[in-house]
């Protein structure tokens, strides 16, 4: 759902993303990064350098601690262009920022967040990612939605189904030839039948008509209906 | 040949403009609302996979 200035990609494991570049300053002390123009946010906000600073300041996940206290200052330079400050150089500023070691480059949008406050964010986060939020019911699923604007590529899947593997009821008895073990997770549509599985069984599972059963991790099988 | 590139490309492009299907993933945690926020990011992998 969200996106981040710089993250892995495939063949990068730093890629400029909502950043579309950056550049540091001989002595170590600055960074500045240049944002990605014309961009906007789920519900329609403009991505801009306060988002940005909004999210660093923010930030309060693993590292907060350590990139709040090297970090001096955040400044919006204009609305494309931000630059952050070290009180001191620090080689590993990009590791810790700028990848999923804290996901503080994450950007949330400043002014829906200010607007509805935590508790509403929580309940419908907005982001600038490939997919946008359409709904989450705690302990059964979460729904999100291919975002047709994201602005790297458009995502090939219309909708995306999280299903907790403690919605399931115990699989059948006489129904563990794929391993067993496993649960199997309600679909009131009908248009899937998905079952948490470990990962040897779902290796074994391979191909079901009409379906494509990917092997995931974390003890994961799935199947993307093709029709 | 180039009007095969050229067909090729405009091909994929009309598949990229229009997402389709469903995909369903089961998953053997429970996920938490913090997932869904940048900001609450622990240090673990698995809100990576929602955010």
């Amino acid at each position: 759902m969200h996106d981040a200035l710089i993250k892995p990609l495939p063949g990068n494991n730093m890629a400029a993303c909502l950043a579309e570049s950056w550049r540091e300053s001989e002595d170590g002390l600055t960074y500045e990064f240049q944002l990605r123009e014309g961009l906007t946010f789920h519900n329609g906000d403009p991505f801009t350098a306060e988002d940005v600073q909004f999210s660093f300041l923010r930030y309060r996940g693993t590292s907060a601690k350590l990139l709040h206290e090297r970090v001096k200052a955040v400044e919006v330079i204009d609305a494309h262009r931000v630059r952050f400050v070290l009180h001191a150089p620090w080689p590993d500023f990009l590791t810790f920022y700028a990848t999923p070691a804290t996901g503080a480059a994450w950007i949330v949008p400043k002014k829906y967040q200010e607007r509805v406050g935590e508790d509403g964010f929580k309940r419908h986060p907005v982001g600038l990612g490939p997919y946008r939020f359409e709904r989450f019911d705690p302990g059964v699923e979460l729904v999100i939605e291919a975002n047709e604007h994201y602005w790297w590529k458009t995502p090939s899947i219309k909708q995306t189904n999280h299903l907790q593997g403690s919605a399931g009821a115990p699989d059948p008895p006489g129904d563990a030839e794929d391993g067993g073990g496993g649960h199997r997770v309600p679909d009131d549509r009908g248009r899937s039948d998905c079952r948490q599985r470990g990962p040897e069984a779902a290796a074994r599972v391979g191909h079901a008509a009409g379906s494509l059963v990917l092997g995931v991790p974390r003890a994961m099988g799935c199947q993307i209906p093709l029709a | 040949m180039v009007g095969m590139l050229i067909t090729g490309l405009g091909l994929d492009a009309t598949a990229q403009s229009t997402p389709k299907g469903q995909l369903t993933i089961a998953f053997d945690t429970s996920i938490a609302s913090t997932y869904l926020d940048p900001a609450e990011t622990t240090g673990i992998a698995t809100p990576f996979v929602f955010l």
